[in-house]
Protein backbone atom coordinates (compact mmCIF):
# COMPACT_ATOMS: atom_id res chain seq x y z
CA UNK A 1 0.00 0.00 0.00
CA UNK A 2 2.90 2.30 0.90
CA UNK A 3 4.58 1.46 -2.40
CA UNK A 4 1.38 2.19 -4.33
CA UNK A 5 0.90 5.58 -2.65
CA UNK A 6 4.61 6.34 -3.27
CA UNK A 7 4.19 5.72 -7.01
CA UNK A 8 1.06 7.90 -7.11
CA UNK A 9 2.90 10.72 -5.28
CA UNK A 10 5.85 10.49 -7.72
CA UNK A 11 3.53 10.61 -10.74
CA UNK A 12 1.68 13.57 -9.23
CA UNK A 13 4.98 15.39 -8.63
CA UNK A 14 6.11 14.90 -12.25
CA UNK A 15 2.67 15.94 -13.56
CA UNK A 16 2.93 19.21 -11.62
CA UNK A 17 6.46 19.74 -12.99
CA UNK A 18 5.23 19.16 -16.55
CA UNK A 19 2.35 21.61 -16.14
CA UNK A 20 4.71 24.23 -14.64
CA UNK A 21 7.15 23.80 -17.54
CA UNK A 22 4.37 24.22 -20.14
CA UNK A 23 2.88 27.24 -18.36
CA UNK A 24 6.31 28.87 -18.18
CA UNK A 25 6.64 28.68 -21.98
CA UNK A 26 3.18 30.03 -22.69
CA UNK A 27 3.76 32.93 -20.33
CA UNK A 28 7.14 33.56 -21.98
CA UNK A 29 5.53 33.57 -25.45
CA UNK A 30 2.76 35.87 -24.35
CA UNK A 31 5.19 38.48 -23.03
CA UNK A 32 7.29 38.38 -26.22
CA UNK A 33 4.39 38.93 -28.63
CA UNK A 34 4.16 42.74 -28.48
CA UNK A 35 7.86 43.21 -29.25
CA UNK A 36 7.52 41.08 -32.45
CA UNK A 37 4.67 43.30 -33.59
CA UNK A 38 6.90 46.34 -33.14
CA UNK A 39 9.51 44.80 -35.49
CA UNK A 40 6.85 43.81 -38.02
CA UNK A 41 5.60 47.37 -38.22
CA UNK A 42 9.10 48.64 -39.04
CA UNK A 43 9.06 47.33 -42.62
CA UNK A 44 6.27 46.77 -45.10
CA UNK A 45 6.60 44.49 -48.13
CA UNK A 46 4.02 44.63 -50.91
CA UNK A 47 3.86 42.22 -53.83
CA UNK A 48 3.02 44.13 -57.00
CA UNK A 49 2.69 41.05 -59.23
CA UNK A 50 -0.52 39.06 -59.58
CA UNK A 51 -1.44 36.96 -56.56
CA UNK A 52 -2.04 33.90 -58.74
CA UNK A 53 0.37 33.13 -61.56
CA UNK A 54 0.11 30.23 -63.99
CA UNK A 55 3.01 29.23 -66.17
CA UNK A 56 4.65 26.42 -68.06
CA UNK A 57 7.94 24.75 -67.04
CA UNK A 58 10.86 26.53 -68.67
CA UNK A 59 9.08 29.89 -68.75
CA UNK A 60 10.68 32.90 -67.01
CA UNK A 61 8.40 35.07 -64.86
CA UNK A 62 9.03 38.24 -62.86
CA UNK A 63 8.01 38.81 -59.25
CA UNK A 64 7.79 42.50 -58.38
CA UNK A 65 7.76 43.80 -54.84
CA UNK A 66 8.07 47.09 -52.98
CA UNK A 67 9.82 47.37 -49.63
CA UNK A 68 8.66 50.35 -47.61
CA UNK A 69 10.10 51.93 -44.50
CA UNK A 70 7.01 53.27 -42.71
CA UNK A 71 8.90 54.89 -39.82
CA UNK A 72 9.28 58.63 -39.59
CA UNK A 73 12.80 58.88 -38.25
CA UNK A 74 14.82 55.68 -38.70
CA UNK A 75 16.52 54.47 -41.91
CA UNK A 76 16.49 50.73 -42.38
CA UNK A 77 18.87 48.29 -44.06
CA UNK A 78 18.92 44.55 -44.54
CA UNK A 79 18.71 41.60 -46.89
CA UNK A 80 15.74 40.96 -49.16
CA UNK A 81 15.40 37.49 -50.61
CA UNK A 82 12.83 35.29 -52.21
CA UNK A 83 11.43 32.09 -50.74
CA UNK A 84 9.60 29.36 -52.65
CA UNK A 85 7.72 26.52 -50.98
CA UNK A 86 6.60 23.44 -52.88
CA UNK A 87 2.97 23.00 -51.76
CA UNK A 88 2.63 19.52 -53.26
CA UNK A 89 5.53 18.08 -51.26
CA UNK A 90 5.43 20.59 -48.36
CA UNK A 91 9.11 21.46 -48.66
CA UNK A 92 11.03 24.66 -49.37
CA UNK A 93 12.85 24.41 -52.68
CA UNK A 94 16.50 25.02 -53.50
CA UNK A 95 16.66 28.20 -55.57
CA UNK A 96 19.80 27.13 -57.44
CA UNK A 97 18.15 26.58 -60.81
CA UNK A 98 15.14 28.83 -60.24
CA UNK A 99 16.82 32.17 -59.85
CA UNK A 100 20.32 33.43 -60.64
CA UNK A 101 19.79 36.30 -58.19
CA UNK A 102 18.71 34.90 -54.83
CA UNK A 103 18.98 37.91 -52.56
CA UNK A 104 19.86 41.59 -52.57
CA UNK A 105 21.43 43.73 -49.87
CA UNK A 106 19.44 46.90 -49.29
CA UNK A 107 21.95 49.36 -47.88
CA UNK A 108 19.42 51.97 -46.79
CA UNK A 109 15.76 52.92 -47.10
CA UNK A 110 15.06 56.45 -45.85
CA UNK A 111 12.10 57.02 -43.48
CA UNK A 112 8.81 57.00 -45.37
CA UNK A 113 10.47 55.86 -48.61
CA UNK A 114 10.17 52.66 -50.66
CA UNK A 115 12.36 50.72 -53.02
CA UNK A 116 11.13 48.47 -55.83
CA UNK A 117 12.56 44.97 -56.15
CA UNK A 118 12.28 42.44 -58.95
CA UNK A 119 13.18 38.76 -59.17
CA UNK A 120 13.34 36.70 -62.33
CA UNK A 121 12.22 33.14 -61.75
CA UNK A 122 12.68 30.30 -64.20
CA UNK A 123 9.90 27.79 -63.69
CA UNK A 124 11.96 24.63 -63.41
CA UNK A 125 9.50 21.95 -62.38
CA UNK A 126 5.76 21.46 -62.65
CA UNK A 127 3.78 21.78 -59.42
CA UNK A 128 2.13 24.25 -57.03
CA UNK A 129 4.28 26.75 -55.20
CA UNK A 130 3.97 29.63 -52.78
CA UNK A 131 6.39 32.51 -53.35
CA UNK A 132 7.13 35.24 -50.79
CA UNK A 133 9.64 38.02 -50.43
CA UNK A 134 11.44 38.02 -47.09
CA UNK A 135 13.25 40.98 -45.57
CA UNK A 136 15.81 40.46 -42.83
CA UNK A 137 16.25 43.84 -41.16
CA UNK A 138 19.70 44.67 -39.89
CA UNK A 139 20.05 46.82 -36.78
CA UNK A 140 23.23 48.81 -36.49
CA UNK A 141 24.43 48.85 -32.89
CA UNK A 142 26.84 51.73 -33.50
CA UNK A 143 29.83 49.63 -32.46
CA UNK A 144 30.57 48.16 -35.84
CA UNK A 145 28.66 45.01 -34.98
CA UNK A 146 25.20 44.31 -36.21
CA UNK A 147 22.55 41.78 -35.37
CA UNK A 148 19.81 40.54 -37.59
CA UNK A 149 16.26 40.83 -36.35
CA UNK A 150 13.27 38.65 -37.05
CA UNK A 151 12.53 38.23 -40.78
CA UNK A 152 9.47 39.94 -42.22
CA UNK A 153 7.53 38.22 -45.01
CA UNK A 154 5.31 39.67 -47.72
CA UNK A 155 1.98 38.22 -48.65
CA UNK A 156 2.29 35.19 -50.93
CA UNK A 157 2.02 34.64 -54.64
CA UNK A 158 0.54 31.30 -55.59
CA UNK A 159 2.28 29.77 -58.54
CA UNK A 160 0.95 26.94 -60.65
CA UNK A 161 3.49 25.46 -63.05
CA UNK A 162 2.26 23.15 -65.78
CA UNK A 163 4.64 20.59 -67.28
CA UNK A 164 6.12 21.27 -70.69
CA UNK A 165 6.60 18.13 -72.70
CA UNK A 166 9.17 18.70 -75.44
CA UNK A 167 8.20 15.66 -77.46
CA UNK A 168 9.83 15.83 -80.86
CA UNK A 169 10.31 19.60 -81.28
CA UNK A 170 11.69 20.40 -84.70
CA UNK A 171 11.23 16.78 -85.65
CA UNK A 172 14.29 14.94 -84.37
CA UNK A 173 13.76 11.80 -86.45
CA UNK A 174 15.21 13.11 -89.78
CA UNK A 175 18.36 14.30 -87.96
CA UNK A 176 18.68 11.24 -85.71
CA UNK A 177 18.44 8.81 -88.62
CA UNK A 178 19.62 11.09 -91.44
CA UNK A 179 23.02 12.14 -90.03
CA UNK A 180 24.51 8.64 -89.52
CA UNK A 181 23.00 7.55 -92.85
CA UNK A 182 24.53 10.56 -94.63
CA UNK A 183 27.93 9.91 -93.01
CA UNK A 184 27.86 6.23 -94.01
CA UNK A 185 26.96 7.29 -97.57
CA UNK A 186 29.77 9.92 -97.70
CA UNK A 187 32.48 7.66 -96.31
CA UNK A 188 31.20 4.74 -98.40
CA UNK A 189 31.43 6.86 -101.58
CA UNK A 190 34.93 8.10 -100.66
CA UNK A 191 36.06 4.52 -100.00
CA UNK A 192 34.47 3.24 -103.21
CA UNK A 193 36.02 6.00 -105.37
CA UNK A 194 39.41 5.43 -103.77
CA UNK A 195 39.06 1.67 -104.32
CA UNK A 196 38.07 2.22 -107.95
CA UNK A 197 41.10 4.46 -108.54
CA UNK A 198 43.44 1.95 -106.98
CA UNK A 199 41.86 -0.98 -108.87
CA UNK A 200 40.12 -2.72 -105.96
CA UNK A 201 36.70 -2.26 -107.69
CA UNK A 202 36.46 -2.63 -111.48
CA UNK B 1 55.21 21.02 -95.92
CA UNK B 2 51.89 19.50 -94.73
CA UNK B 3 52.41 16.08 -96.39
CA UNK B 4 52.31 14.26 -93.07
CA UNK B 5 49.15 16.10 -92.00
CA UNK B 6 47.36 15.19 -95.26
CA UNK B 7 48.51 11.58 -94.90
CA UNK B 8 47.25 11.40 -91.31
CA UNK B 9 43.88 12.98 -92.15
CA UNK B 10 43.34 10.79 -95.23
CA UNK B 11 44.26 7.79 -93.08
CA UNK B 12 41.50 8.85 -90.70
CA UNK B 13 38.79 9.21 -93.32
CA UNK B 14 39.70 7.13 -96.38
CA UNK B 15 39.65 3.90 -94.43
CA UNK B 16 36.58 2.44 -92.70
CA UNK B 17 38.74 1.96 -89.62
CA UNK B 18 39.19 5.72 -89.33
CA UNK B 19 35.67 6.75 -90.41
CA UNK B 20 33.94 4.36 -88.02
CA UNK B 21 34.84 6.74 -85.14
CA UNK B 22 32.76 9.52 -86.62
CA UNK B 23 29.87 7.22 -87.55
CA UNK B 24 29.86 5.73 -84.04
CA UNK B 25 29.88 9.26 -82.58
CA UNK B 26 26.92 10.28 -84.77
CA UNK B 27 25.02 7.15 -83.67
CA UNK B 28 25.65 8.07 -80.01
CA UNK B 29 24.49 11.65 -80.70
CA UNK B 30 21.39 10.30 -82.48
CA UNK B 31 20.52 8.02 -79.55
CA UNK B 32 20.94 10.81 -76.99
CA UNK B 33 18.97 13.37 -79.06
CA UNK B 34 16.23 10.84 -79.82
CA UNK B 35 15.90 9.89 -76.13
CA UNK B 36 15.88 13.53 -75.00
CA UNK B 37 13.15 14.49 -77.44
CA UNK B 38 10.95 11.40 -77.47
CA UNK B 39 11.18 9.81 -74.01
CA UNK B 40 8.27 11.13 -71.94
CA UNK B 41 10.25 11.48 -68.70
CA UNK B 42 13.29 13.10 -70.34
CA UNK B 43 11.02 15.38 -72.38
CA UNK B 44 9.97 17.08 -69.14
CA UNK B 45 13.47 18.57 -68.91
CA UNK B 46 13.80 22.20 -69.90
CA UNK B 47 15.21 22.63 -73.42
CA UNK B 48 18.18 24.56 -71.98
CA UNK B 49 19.02 21.59 -69.77
CA UNK B 50 18.67 19.21 -72.71
CA UNK B 51 21.07 21.36 -74.73
CA UNK B 52 23.49 21.54 -71.80
CA UNK B 53 23.44 17.75 -71.41
CA UNK B 54 24.02 17.28 -75.12
CA UNK B 55 26.77 19.94 -75.26
CA UNK B 56 28.52 18.28 -72.30
CA UNK B 57 28.42 14.92 -74.13
CA UNK B 58 29.86 16.45 -77.33
CA UNK B 59 32.76 18.13 -75.49
CA UNK B 60 33.48 15.08 -73.29
CA UNK B 61 33.35 12.76 -76.30
CA UNK B 62 35.71 15.05 -78.25
CA UNK B 63 38.18 15.19 -75.36
CA UNK B 64 38.19 11.40 -74.82
CA UNK B 65 38.44 10.72 -78.55
CA UNK B 66 41.34 13.13 -79.04
CA UNK B 67 43.14 11.78 -75.95
CA UNK B 68 42.87 8.20 -77.17
CA UNK B 69 43.88 9.13 -80.70
CA UNK B 70 46.78 11.49 -79.81
CA UNK B 71 48.29 9.25 -77.13
CA UNK B 72 49.57 6.81 -79.73
CA UNK B 73 50.67 9.24 -82.44
CA UNK B 74 54.43 9.09 -81.78
CA UNK B 75 54.59 5.87 -79.75
CA UNK B 76 52.58 4.04 -82.42
CA UNK B 77 55.13 4.98 -85.06
CA UNK B 78 57.99 3.91 -82.75
CA UNK B 79 56.33 0.55 -81.99
CA UNK B 80 55.57 -0.22 -85.64
CA UNK B 81 59.14 0.66 -86.65
CA UNK B 82 58.13 3.48 -89.02
CA UNK B 83 59.41 6.33 -86.88
CA UNK B 84 62.99 6.19 -88.20
CA UNK B 85 61.75 6.62 -91.79
CA UNK B 86 59.61 9.54 -90.63
CA UNK B 87 62.69 11.15 -89.14
CA UNK B 88 64.46 10.86 -92.48
CA UNK B 89 61.99 13.28 -94.07
CA UNK B 90 63.03 16.97 -94.21
CA UNK B 91 60.55 17.76 -91.42
CA UNK B 92 61.88 18.83 -88.05
CA UNK B 93 60.84 16.85 -84.96
CA UNK B 94 58.53 19.65 -83.87
CA UNK B 95 56.90 19.86 -87.33
CA UNK B 96 56.17 16.13 -87.18
CA UNK B 97 54.53 16.53 -83.79
CA UNK B 98 52.56 19.64 -84.84
CA UNK B 99 51.19 17.91 -87.93
CA UNK B 100 50.22 14.85 -85.89
CA UNK B 101 48.46 17.14 -83.40
CA UNK B 102 46.66 19.06 -86.18
CA UNK B 103 45.32 15.80 -87.61
CA UNK B 104 43.78 14.97 -84.20
CA UNK B 105 42.29 18.46 -84.11
CA UNK B 106 40.79 17.91 -87.58
CA UNK B 107 38.95 14.83 -86.32
CA UNK B 108 37.47 17.00 -83.52
CA UNK B 109 36.38 19.63 -86.07
CA UNK B 110 34.59 16.94 -88.11
CA UNK B 111 32.97 15.62 -84.91
CA UNK B 112 31.84 19.15 -83.99
CA UNK B 113 30.39 19.70 -87.49
CA UNK B 114 28.47 16.42 -87.12
CA UNK B 115 27.04 17.60 -83.77
CA UNK B 116 25.68 20.90 -85.18
CA UNK B 117 22.41 19.49 -86.68
CA UNK B 118 21.66 17.84 -83.32
CA UNK B 119 22.32 21.07 -81.39
CA UNK B 120 20.03 22.97 -83.78
CA UNK B 121 17.18 20.45 -83.51
CA UNK B 122 17.38 20.29 -79.68
CA UNK B 123 17.45 24.11 -79.45
CA UNK B 124 14.51 24.41 -81.85
CA UNK B 125 12.05 27.06 -80.64
CA UNK B 126 14.54 28.78 -78.32
CA UNK B 127 17.11 31.54 -78.83
CA UNK B 128 19.95 29.22 -77.79
CA UNK B 129 21.00 27.63 -81.12
CA UNK B 130 23.85 30.02 -82.00
CA UNK B 131 25.12 30.21 -78.44
CA UNK B 132 25.09 26.42 -78.11
CA UNK B 133 27.06 26.01 -81.36
CA UNK B 134 29.49 28.82 -80.48
CA UNK B 135 30.28 27.81 -76.90
CA UNK B 136 30.44 24.05 -77.59
CA UNK B 137 32.79 24.88 -80.47
CA UNK B 138 35.00 27.22 -78.43
CA UNK B 139 35.30 25.04 -75.31
CA UNK B 140 35.60 21.83 -77.33
CA UNK B 141 38.37 23.27 -79.53
CA UNK B 142 40.32 24.71 -76.57
CA UNK B 143 40.09 21.50 -74.51
CA UNK B 144 40.80 19.20 -77.45
CA UNK B 145 43.85 21.35 -78.37
CA UNK B 146 45.08 21.13 -74.77
CA UNK B 147 44.45 17.40 -74.38
CA UNK B 148 45.91 16.45 -77.76
CA UNK B 149 48.98 18.65 -77.07
CA UNK B 150 49.88 16.95 -73.81
CA UNK B 151 48.91 13.53 -75.21
CA UNK B 152 51.37 13.89 -78.09
CA UNK B 153 54.03 15.12 -75.62
CA UNK B 154 53.42 12.11 -73.33
CA UNK B 155 53.40 9.76 -76.32
CA UNK B 156 56.80 11.15 -77.42
CA UNK B 157 58.20 10.90 -73.91
CA UNK B 158 56.98 7.38 -73.00
CA UNK B 159 57.34 5.82 -76.48
CA UNK B 160 54.88 3.10 -75.52
CA UNK B 161 51.26 3.32 -76.71
CA UNK B 162 49.98 1.25 -73.80
CA UNK B 163 51.69 3.39 -71.15
CA UNK B 164 50.93 6.72 -72.80
CA UNK B 165 47.27 5.83 -73.37
CA UNK B 166 46.88 4.77 -69.73
CA UNK B 167 48.59 7.94 -68.49
CA UNK B 168 46.55 10.21 -70.77
CA UNK B 169 43.22 8.54 -69.99
CA UNK B 170 43.97 8.82 -66.27
CA UNK B 171 44.62 12.56 -66.62
CA UNK B 172 41.45 12.97 -68.71
CA UNK B 173 39.43 11.03 -66.13
CA UNK B 174 40.78 13.27 -63.34
CA UNK B 175 39.71 16.30 -65.37
CA UNK B 176 36.27 15.05 -66.38
CA UNK B 177 35.09 13.01 -63.36
CA UNK B 178 34.54 15.86 -60.85
CA UNK B 179 32.17 17.75 -63.18
CA UNK B 180 30.37 14.76 -64.60
CA UNK B 181 29.96 12.57 -61.51
CA UNK B 182 30.23 14.82 -58.43
CA UNK B 183 29.19 18.29 -59.65
CA UNK B 184 26.38 18.83 -57.10
CA UNK B 185 28.28 17.41 -54.11
CA UNK B 186 31.47 19.31 -54.94
CA UNK B 187 29.67 22.67 -55.06
CA UNK B 188 28.72 22.24 -51.38
CA UNK B 189 32.25 22.03 -49.95
CA UNK B 190 35.19 24.43 -49.88
CA UNK B 191 37.53 21.72 -51.14
CA UNK B 192 35.14 20.91 -53.99
CA UNK B 193 34.83 24.56 -54.96
CA UNK B 194 38.62 24.89 -54.89
CA UNK B 195 38.94 21.85 -57.13
CA UNK B 196 36.31 23.22 -59.51
CA UNK B 197 38.07 26.60 -59.71
CA UNK B 198 41.33 25.04 -60.97
CA UNK B 199 39.79 22.41 -63.24
CA UNK B 200 39.49 23.70 -66.83
CA UNK B 201 36.91 21.06 -67.76
CA UNK B 202 34.72 22.17 -64.81
CA UNK B 203 34.99 25.76 -66.04
CA UNK B 204 33.86 24.68 -69.51
CA UNK B 205 30.92 22.69 -68.09
CA UNK B 206 29.90 25.48 -65.69
CA UNK B 207 30.07 28.00 -68.52
CA UNK B 208 27.85 25.83 -70.75
CA UNK B 209 25.44 25.54 -67.80
CA UNK B 210 25.45 29.30 -67.35
CA UNK B 211 24.87 29.96 -71.08
CA UNK B 212 22.31 27.28 -71.84
CA UNK B 213 20.45 26.84 -68.54
CA UNK B 214 20.72 30.33 -66.98
CA UNK B 215 20.53 32.10 -70.36
CA UNK B 216 23.68 34.20 -69.70
CA UNK B 217 24.76 34.19 -73.32
CA UNK B 218 27.08 37.20 -73.66
CA UNK B 219 30.83 36.64 -73.88
CA UNK B 220 31.46 39.13 -71.09
CA UNK B 221 29.42 37.00 -68.68
CA UNK B 222 31.60 33.99 -69.51
CA UNK B 223 35.04 35.63 -69.26
CA UNK B 224 35.59 34.20 -65.76
CA UNK B 225 35.14 30.68 -67.14
CA UNK B 226 36.88 31.30 -70.44
CA UNK B 227 40.28 32.53 -69.30
CA UNK B 228 41.20 29.49 -67.12
CA UNK B 229 40.50 27.23 -70.13
CA UNK B 230 42.61 29.47 -72.41
CA UNK B 231 45.49 29.47 -69.86
CA UNK B 232 45.28 25.67 -69.54
CA UNK B 233 45.41 25.28 -73.32
CA UNK B 234 48.36 27.69 -73.56
CA UNK B 235 50.23 25.78 -70.81
CA UNK B 236 49.62 22.47 -72.61
CA UNK B 237 50.85 23.92 -75.91
CA UNK B 238 54.04 25.18 -74.19
CA UNK B 239 54.54 21.69 -72.68
CA UNK B 240 53.98 20.20 -76.13
CA UNK B 241 56.51 22.54 -77.77
CA UNK B 242 59.13 21.81 -75.11
CA UNK B 243 58.77 18.02 -75.20
CA UNK B 244 58.60 17.71 -78.99
CA UNK B 245 61.60 19.94 -79.72
CA UNK B 246 63.74 16.84 -80.08
CA UNK B 247 62.63 13.22 -79.84
CA UNK B 248 64.71 11.01 -77.61
CA UNK B 249 65.24 7.55 -79.20
CA UNK B 250 66.59 4.61 -77.15
CA UNK B 251 68.29 6.88 -74.69
CA UNK B 252 70.16 8.81 -77.38
CA UNK B 253 69.27 12.18 -78.80
CA UNK B 254 68.51 12.10 -82.51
Amino acid sequence: MKLFSGIIMTLLFFSILCVMFTLDHSVFAATELPSYQVYDNAVKIDIMSQKQIEGVAGQIIKIDGVITNPTISESIQGIAYISIVDLDNNIPIDLEDWSAQKGIYVSSIAPGKSIPTQWSLRLVQAGSYQVSIIFLKENSTGTGNSDLTRPIASSSVFLKVDPKINLNPGNVLPVAFGTPAALIAIFGTIGYMRGKRSGVYR
Amino acid sequence: MFELFYREVSGSFYSWKGAVWIIAASLIFSTVAYLLLTDKELSLMDQGEMLFTFGEIVVAFGVIMSAASASSTISGEVESGTFESLLLTPLTHRQIAIQKMLSVLTVWIILFLVSIPYLVVIASGTNLSWSAIFYVGVYGTLLVTAVSSFSVAISAKLKSSKSSMMAVLMIVLVLIAPSVFFATSLAKTGFGNGLESINPFSHAVNSLDSVLVDNEQSLMQQVNHLWPVIIFSAACIILFLVYTRRFDMRGEKI
